[in-house]
């Protein structure tokens, strides 16, 4: 048999491998020394645990659970920071504010009025770990005062930035040097100008990069089986479950739930007390899938999935969430990190 | 050429009727096997089969999975071909099938994956000449060459 022929069957495939690999990458080119694990997490995750609700040495403040709910936060993966220590954190508050006052100079955050004075403040969160390990929450606030008020009025916060690493695996853990501070998560809320200022500074200060975190369809299907039917306030709202049309003009689907009702098919088919399948979360979304099309005609499992808003937090694919309930707030910040955690590469 | 998104479907078919040379191409498009029995006697021997999945939908792999299925074990001799579409990273958030689900498949079956986007021109146009040299290799028209032969070239690559 005769040799294969030039630009036929070689060429072309090898080139076909090597577009299916930059795929896998998704937002960074292939790493070296987690590129094993981020492989075998590239494949769906067979199961989650649930995190039962630890005691923890200093819980939540119930004041600083306030300024997380109810805003609309935007993701972030970072990865670890190069000799930061907890110990500085006035200095990085001073610098940060002379840097985004010289920022101002320069004439780049220009949407802040120009005659506000714009003060950083570093602190920390104790209450936000889910186990020991875990590195501590660090909370970053900007505030803005008008030149002439009096002394003693509160400064209006403008912009608000949390690092954080719940329930960090501890594989992680003990891959980071010990130079390095692992907190992958960052989440702000407030203007964009600020964040890149912010970022900046992050990033020529301590030697680590920032990647917009998107939340795919799949792990919004996720979020929405191990979140619904929590009570919030007395009552427990319903899911809602928004799905986007491909077709022109653009056309979105909006299928509410109620909670009893979910919960009732949620159990039919968990099985396990801690565990979570992916075949369960698929075949309940199978279940509501067959259901729409039997009443509307509609095939959802052609559509995206773009917004879950389940009980205790609501979060759209694009890397927006809303925390809606302390109780579950560390639970939730859990999964997130995992989510910020498989996105970076080292 | 099987698949549930007639976009796609018609875009491929255009460009491969636009891009073929000397010989008579005929492209048949179906969005899901099996094909109506009533017409069984009319038609022509198919050569190559192609089955578009496209990533952001759940609904088009399980269409094509039970496609899949029913078909005759003759074809898998390289005569069958995956063609993934939309797995780009601009988009992944939207990607409900996972890749390697895809390339399950298609090792499962033996046959080749091919991903494409669609999108721009070129990439419309490679695809096409693509398919078109993996057909000519199906309908015997390349001396030397069978598609059983390419088939089992494909664990090598």
């Amino acid at each position: 048999m005769q040799t294969p022929s030039d630009g036929v069957s070689t060429p072309k495939s090898r080139s076909s491998a090597r577009r299916s690999s930059l795929f896998h990458s998704s937002r960074y080119p292939p790493g070296t020394l987690t590129s094993a694990r981020r492989r075998s997490a590239c494949r769906s995750l067979s199961k989650r645990k649930i995190q039962q609700s630890t005691t923890l040495e200093e819980p939540l403040d119930p004041a600083k659970a306030a300024l997380l709910l109810q805003k609309q936060w935007t993701l972030y993966s970072v990865t670890p920071m190069h000799k930061f220590t907890y110990t500085r954190l006035k200095e990085y508050s001073k610098h940060l504010s002379a840097h985004i006052a010289a920022e101002k100079q320069k004439g780049l955050a220009v949407e802040v009025g120009s005659e506000l004075t714009l003060k950083a403040t570093f602190s920390c969160l104790p209450g936000l770990k889910g186990k020991d390990r875990d590195p501590l929450a660090l909370l970053i606030q900007i505030s803005s005062k008008a030149p002439f008020t009096k002394a003693g009025t509160e400064d209006r916060i403008v912009w608000t930035g949390l690092f954080c690493g719940t329930y960090t695996e501890d594989d992680i853990l003990d891959m980071v040097p010990q130079t390095f501070t692992c907190l992958p998560l960052f989440l702000y809320n407030g203007a964009e100008a600020l964040t890149a200022i912010v970022g900046t500074w992050f990033q020529k200060n301590f030697d680590c990069c920032f990647g917009k975190l998107v939340i795919s369809s799949h792990d919004l299907t996720w979020l929405a089986v191990m979140w619904t039917g929590y009570e919030v306030h007395g009552h427990v709202p319903a899911t809602e479950l928004i799905f986007s049309v491909p077709v022109e003009p653009h056309m979105d689907i909006s299928y509410t739930i109620h909670a009893e009702d979910f919960k009732a098919l949620w159990n039919d088919i968990h099985k396990s007390k801690d565990e979570v399948t992916v075949e369960e979360v698929d075949h309940l979304f199978q279940c509501l899938y067959s259901h729409f099309f039997r009443h509307f005609k509609i095939h959802l499992s052609a559509t995206q999935l773009v917004k879950v808003t389940a009980s205790v937090v609501s979060a759209h694919c694009e890397g927006k969430v809303k925390f809606l309930s302390k109780d579950y707030l560390i639970r939730v910040l859990g999964f997130i990190t995992e989510l910020a955690v498989n996105n970076i590469q080292y | 050429m099987v698949g549930s998104e007639e976009g796609h479907r018609e875009l491929i078919a255009n460009t491969i009727l636009r891009e073929t040379g000397a010989f008579n191409v005929k492209i048949h498009t179906t969005s899901s096997l099996p094909l109506p029995f009533e017409r069984d006697h009319l038609r022509p021997r198919f050569d190559m089969i192609v089955f578009l999945i496209n990533l952001h939908s759940q609904y088009s792999l399980s269409n094509i999975i039970s496609s899949v299925a029913l078909m005759d074990a003759y074809f898998f001799l390289g005569k069958v071909c995956f063609l993934a579409t939309k797995g780009r990273h601009k988009k992944v958030q939207h990607c409900l099938v996972d890749i390697s689900m895809v390339k399950d498949l298609a090792d499962k079956y033996l046959s080749l994956l091919i991903q494409a986007e669609l999108e721009d021109e070129e990439d419309v146009v490679w695809t096409a000449k693509r398919l078109l040299n993996m057909l000519k290799i199906c309908a015997g028209l390349v001396p030397g060459m069978s598609s059983l032969y390419t088939g089992s070239l494909l664990k090598i690559v």
